[in-house]
């Protein structure tokens, strides 16, 4: 059993990157699929973007609109079955729940656990409550063996307070779900982006308090090893393993030199599921978790991939696609199967909006061609594909209209020869989307769509500076070039002068180039038959050289690589806001490495008068 | 001493939201010649150049040459509080930290005045020469700004390409590839909506659509914008206002680059 958590950051755009959601969630490979920050408006969830075949899906959109945060948050888990109805299947979870609270409606919890759990919330008012299970950051899956909490932790700034207290109210409510359930003697799983890196080793270049803030003390203190209930899964895995990060700030392109941290987490309650008298030396990571690890290869840069820090500039000369997370996974063995059971009630496929999920002709037409085809196949022994395809065409839409019944049987009827084996013990009550598609079932390979982008915006440009322009167009002719090369030298070593000077220097050592140049060029000009056009042609070539020179001196080079600088303006509310200033083009990373960000600052020289 | 009176005030309100896109603060120069402004965006790749003759003006008083460092954010959202057919005069003291807008209703009912706090900018003024060009496009300027727009959802960058028949706008991006022509045509009603193609040599250069939407923004100053382009130099981009000036846009062109993009393979 593999359980994969992935905060998407935005599922649309992942669904784009991967061509449907089938192939995103295929491309995991997995039983249970939590994503986070699905970015989904309530009212805008379609069939396409939470329902897939072979998979029940259970999400939660944010309920809120404050801040204007619509399209905000977001979580859905999918759990891939082969059968939603009396399946023994654990993926297929017995029941399901939005919130954690038990508030929201839809509760799991029974009749024995919420008056216990609601005990434990009495300083609790019941806005509070509400208001943290309102953001669509939880889904809960009860799995039999587990209870499974696909979560998206709130994130709060060191300065907002009223955010701070509102992560700490999630936390502290979540605990007491745990804890009741716990107290039941049910296991907890809990994955997804808790916006917490819980140790030093967690976060690339940790300062001295790092582990002294509160959610990370909170975190640590729900640890085994200090008292608490739950594994770290990934730690108790990998106890020593540094640069071990799951998420990568876009804007200071942290991605590449893996300047992270370790936000996304898999943990799990401590007992496993053995009956025995003596339990001794047993416990969940022991007996029941295989491999625990980051899926790096879904970052968008990967090591060794030619984007060097040089070539980052803000991210405006290359495009990434794909989320600033990595998902993690967990693969599970020796989990038995549960009695019969069926979808629970929250499960998409009853959420009316988007319930009666729409086929569209082509995919009825394929579905159908792909079952004729393999019974064709058997028939006549080796007929061409399309043969098949020219041939059964007119009569499957015919068919299609009024005898569908027919179909039906007679497409279960070539699927079951196909994959008899595989399929014997599912019950096939319901055409059950996973069964009538299994010959699409091959593994997609994803990103496959992106490679032929990559082709079709190979011939990139990347913005010309004045300067080399004005180098390559020196063909006017030699007399010109040749005095020009010379003038170049000078001019050269003219501006390394007026760097160091002051700017009224720079004024003067400028204007002087010029007039060298001039000269040079009317010079140059007497040797030449040209016409007077030419030569005012030549004046301009020059004096846009040298525009081009000062634009390029104006912008401030780097400390650390001497590089120009790129210019931001404070977004930020405040006495500095709408102000501009210069830092360093380059990526963030370790500060031991001279490649990365040297973090040089300079305020653009413009300041209020007062 | 400083008062510049200016009828059609909607024009400022117009230059205004054509450059504050592209340039965050810059200076605006005051001679006995007129207002007029030079600037870089903040990349420092295009330039920005501004002139309103002081003809222009209803009343134009400068006593000695002025630069005033404005934030056109600030400036913008002061403008903006004039009506469109509002006098604005521009009013500032020798050696003051503010400049004053005073805005007039047409009916004199109503006078207004915003007070905006100047900067400090460091900026040295760039000669920029008058040059010939290998070709100069002049077309409807709201038919430009479609074509930037238009093609700048499909790629990143617009080849323009003159050649005698008309001028050629085309782009390439991951779901295809666009071209436009637009044919030389002078036969039209009215001059405006004339395209006229004078060409020396053919050139075809490649810019950033980024910029060109930019420089679109001033659309709404000028029926009309000319084009002018050269192989050796940065293109132009100029939208002509009513008797009183320019608002004229440098962009340096750019290099085809076949480089292997990075892309995740995931």
């Amino acid at each position: 059993m593999k359980i994969v958590t992935y905060n998407v950051n935005g599922l649309r755009q992942r669904i784009t990157q991967f061509g449907s959601l089938r192939n995103l969630l295929n491309s995991f490979d997995a039983d249970i699929i939590c994503l986070q920050e699905t970015k989904l408006r309530r009212q805008e969830v379609t069939a396409d973007l939470v329902m897939a075949d072979g998979y029940e899906s259970f999400f939660s959109c944010t309920r809120t609109s404050d801040k204007g945060r619509t399209g905000y948050s977001g979580v859905a888990t999918f759990c891939r079955v082969k059968s939603a109805f009396s399946s023994e299947e654990v993926a297929l979870p017995l029941a399901a729940e939005e919130g954690f609270t038990g508030l929201i409606g839809n509760s799991l919890a029974g009749k024995n656990e919420l008056p216990f759990f609601m005990e434990g919330l009495l300083g609790f008012s019941n806005e509070e409550l509400l208001s943290v299970d309102s953001e669509g950051r939880c889904i809960i899956t009860d799995h039999g063996h587990f209870v499974l909490f696909n979560l998206y932790g709130p994130r709060a700034d060191s300065d907002d307070t009223e955010r701070i207290q509102f992560k700490r109210n999630f936390f502290t409510i979540l605990q007491k779900r745990w804890e009741s359930l716990l107290y039941q003697g049910r296991k907890i799983f809990v994955v997804g982006d808790l916006n917490i890196a819980p140790q030093a080793i967690d976060r690339c270049e940790a300062g001295p308090d790092f582990e002294n803030d509160e959610f990370r003390r909170w975190f640590r203190s729900m640890l085994l090893e200090n008292g608490g209930q739950f594994f770290d899964v990934f730690r108790a895995k990998h106890p020593d393993r540094k640069e071990a990060y799951t998420c990568w700030p876009q804007n200071t392109g942290a991605e590449v030199f893996n300047f992270g941290t370790r936000i996304d987490h898999i943990l799990c309650a401590r007992s496993c599921l053995h009956v025995a008298d003596d339990l001794e030396g047993h416990d969940f990571i022991r007996c029941h978790v295989k491999e625990c690890d980051i899926l790096t290869q879904y970052k968008r840069c990967k090591p060794g991939s030619n984007m060097s820090a040089q070539r980052w500039k803000e991210g405006r000369s290359i495009k990434l696609e794909g989320s600033d997370h990595a998902p993690v996974y967990v693969t599970l063995h020796e989990i038995p199967n549960l009695s019969q059971h069926s979808t629970p009630p929250l499960s998409a496929r009853y959420v009316p909006m988007v319930r009666g999920l729409q086929q569209t002709l082509v995919s009825v037409l394929t579905k159908r061609r792909v079952s004729e085809q393999m019974r064709s196949c058997k028939m006549s022994g080796l007929p061409t594909d399309e043969d098949i395809v020219t041939g059964s065409t007119c009569e499957r839409v015919k068919g299609s209209f009024d005898n569908s019944e027919c179909d039906v049987l007679s497409s279960q009827d070539s699927e079951t020869n196909l994959e008899s084996n595989e399929q014997s013990g599912s019950s096939s009550q319901e055409a059950v989307p996973s069964v009538s598609s299994g010959i699409e079932y091959d593994k997609v390979v994803p990103g496959k769509s992106n490679r032929s982008k990559k082709k079709a915006r190979s011939s990139q440009c990347s913005q010309l500076s004045l300067m080399s322009f004005f180098k390559k167009s020196t063909n006017v002719d030699n007399v010109v070039k040749d005095s020009r090369t010379d003038i170049q030298a000078e001019s050269s070593q003219l501006d390394h002068y007026s760097n160091e000077a002051s700017t009224v220097a720079n004024q003067t050592g400028s204007s002087e180039q010029y007039e060298l140049r001039t000269d040079v060029c009317e010079e140059a000009s007497e040797f030449t038959d040209d016409s007077k056009r030419k030569e005012s042609n030549n004046v301009a070539l020059l004096e846009w050289q040298r525009i081009q020179q000062l634009m390029q001196n104006s912008i401030p080079l780097c400390k650390g690589h001497k590089e120009p600088c790129i210019a931001r303006v404070v977004k930020k509310q405040g006495p500095n806001f709408g102000r501009r200033f210069y830092v360093c083009a380059r990526a963030e990373g370790p500060a031991s490495n001279p490649e990365a960000n040297c973090g040089y600052f300079k305020w653009a020289t413009s300041k209020s008068k007062n | 001493m400083l008062e510049l009176r200016l009828v059609q005030g909607s024009l400022l309100k117009k230059v205004l939201e054509a450059i504050k896109e592209l340039v965050n603060d810059a200076n605006f120069d005051c001679s006995a010649s007129g207002f007029s402004l030079q600037a870089m965006d903040s990349s420092h790749v295009a330039l920005v150049a501004l002139l309103l003759r002081s003809e222009g003006f209803e009343h134009y008083r400068c006593d000695r040459n002025l630069s005033m460092g404005m934030n056109l954010n600030n400036m913008s959202k002061m403008l903006k509080c004039a009506g469109n057919d509002d006098i604005i005069t521009i009013k500032a003291d020798d050696g003051s930290d503010t400049v004053t807008f005073m805005f007039e209703s047409p009916t004199q009912d109503k006078i207004s005045d915003f007070e905006m706090k100047l900067m400090d900018i460091d900026s040295e003024h760039l000669g920029i020469p008058e040059a010939e060009y290998h070709a100069i496009v002049r077309m409807p300027s709201a038919e430009f700004a479609r074509i930037c727009k238009d093609l700048s959802s499909i790629g990143d960058t617009v080849v323009i390409s003159v050649t005698k028949e008309g001028v050629k706008f085309s782009t390439r991006g991951d779901i295809g590839a666009a071209n436009i022509v637009c044919r030389q045509n002078t036969t039209v009603d009215k001059p405006e909506e004339a395209t006229v193609v004078e060409m020396n040599e053919p050139v075809s250069l490649t810019f950033a659509l980024r910029y060109m939407n930019s420089f679109t923004k001033a659309t709404p100053l000028s029926n009309t914008v000319t084009i002018s382009l050269s192989n050796e130099l940065p293109v132009v981009v100029e939208y002509k206002i009513a008797e009183m000036g320019y608002v004229r846009f440098y962009l340096a062109p750019k290099i085809e680059e076949d480089e292997e993009e990075t892309k995740p393979e995931v």
